[in-house]
């Protein structure tokens, strides 16, 4: 079927979207197609909105709209720990967990040698600054459990600690609800070696 | 074309799209392999745990034709080498040879000799409680040797003279490739001036198991040495510098202004 000009630009446009095919996207315009005007405006504004108002925060370089994100505005969050991501996404999961009240510090990715991605390409040198203020006192790091994030966690734990700030790794296992029988090796191996007393 | 199955090294792995991977692996009888994982970012059955960077697996897969990828069904853990993730200076030396193999090894022309000194390295890497301070250079310099860039190191590169006898005058040119005798040392541009001991090592690296040689002892000269061969004869060879060798020199400079530096080299 021939598509007019305006329809096949949106599906072709929606189809860039991650997890969408062609016929989705089909399905999503003929969806914006045939809604309210109103919804459709506010669509659009939305999309157009995130794009133009979204920043990184200055201090944590977590996604922000202004020069600070709402953790780093907010004064009920402590200011004595300081948990560090890898990307904001980690940081949202992290928040959703809804245990932690510290602030945040987003690397903007790992140590990745085989991309030429060093030290100095992350947010390690702001991290740095941030911690030689004075008032955090303990700094978690929850980088992923791949390789690179446990490189980039042992590399901040080296210089860290020497400022006698206390570095902790979040725990590594079996998820929640999970089955030891079908738990693969390498996690179940980990999850044995970061055993706690009870 | 049916599926196959060897045993191989992840070299590296990058997400394509939402939930797949792009995975490069050093197998052991079908030379290096990119192929694509299907569902591995998101998969905990069949892709679980295994497509780190220098992960030992069984590999389950559908070779290309072409420049195509290959499908890669799924792969099996054989060995999962800890130290890159517990010692910065392991990170660094894991991510150096297994770039090196990936530049230096075109597809599948490959024989058993790279894979074995690769995992030779990687266990090594593992087992080793304090690494030979000639471990870079040496496993450079056998896989040189095994892509058939090894170094003379018997013969006069320009007047084809027995050069064994010659004690305290060896010379190396790498634009000829080997040692130069006395009487020729000015044929060969420029020269790199080597210790006996850094010649019987060039010699030990052909008949020495890689396991063996890559865990030898040897004076800091002799490392230093061999190393100023192997870098001279990449350079002739690499068509950039490798991405890790940055990390590695920000690595040194870091261990020196900190007191709890990495052992090894």
């Amino acid at each position: 079927m021939q598509l007019t000009p305006a329809l096949a630009r949106l599906v072709e446009a929606l189809g860039k979207l991650p997890g969408i095919g062609e016929k989705t996207a089909f399905r999503l315009a003929l969806f914006i197609l045939g809604a309210e005007r109103e919804y459709v405006e506010n669509l659009a504004e939305a999309i157009w909105a995130v794009k133009a108002e979204t920043t990184h925060c200055q201090q944590c370089f977590g996604l922000a709209e202004g020069d600070l994100c709402p953790v780093c505005r907010d004064p009920k969050r402590s200011e004595e720990s300081l948990c560090v991501v890898e990307e904001p996404a980690d940081l949202l999961a992290v928040e959703r967990a809804r245990d932690y009240h510290g602030r945040y510090h987003v690397l903007q990715g790992v140590l990745a040698p085989l991309d030429g991605i060093g030290p100095d390409q992350l947010k390690i040198a702001p991290l740095m600054e941030r911690l030689r203020q004075g008032k955090i006192r303990e700094v978690i790091i929850a980088t992923n459990p791949t390789v690179e994030g446990e490189a980039t966690a042992l590399y901040l734990a080296k210089i860290i600690k020497p400022l006698g700030i206390r570095v902790s790794r979040i725990a590594h296992g079996i998820p929640m609800g999970g089955d030891v029988e079908y738990i693969d090796s390498v996690t179940l191996s980990r999850a044995i070696e970061g055993r706690r007393e009870m | 074309m049916i599926e196959k199955r060897t045993a191989a090294v992840v070299l590296r792995a990058r997400p394509y799209g939402e939930s797949d991977k792009i995975v490069t692996l050093l197998t052991r009888d079908w030379g290096k392999v990119t192929g694509i994982a299907k569902g591995a970012k998101r998969s905990q059955r069949r892709f679980v745990n295994v497509l780190d960077s220098f992960t030992h697996v069984q590999l389950y897969f559908r070779p290309s034709r072409g420049d195509d990828l290959a499908f890669i069904f799924r792969c099996d853990l054989i060995r999962n080498f800890r130290a890159p993730g517990q010692d910065l200076r392991r990170y660094a030396f894991a991510s150096y040879i297994t770039e090196l193999i990936d530049v230096m090894i075109a597809g599948r022309e490959a024989g058993t000799e790279a894979y074995t000194l690769l995992l030779a390295g990687l266990t090594t890497l593992e087992e080793q409680s304090v690494l030979s301070t000639i471990f870079l250079p040496a496993f450079t310099l056998l896989l040189l040797s095994s892509t058939g860039y090894q170094p003379n190191v018997t013969e006069c590169q320009h007047c084809g003279v027995f050069i064994g006898a010659n004690k305290g005058a060896s010379v190396f040119s790498p634009s000829r490739g080997g040692l130069l005798c006395p009487r020729c040392h000015d044929h060969g541009g420029m020269t790199i001036h080597l210790s006996d001991d850094t010649v019987q090592a060039l010699t030990a690296s052909r008949t020495t198991p890689p396991e063996d040689f890559l865990r030898i002892a040897t004076s800091l000269r002799t490392a230093r040495e061999t190393r100023a061969v192997v870098t001279s004869l990449l350079s002739r060879h690499l068509t950039r510098p490798l991405k890790s060798q940055a990390f590695l020199e920000q690595l040194e400079a870091f261990s020196d202004s900190h007191v709890d530096g990495p052992q090894g080299e």
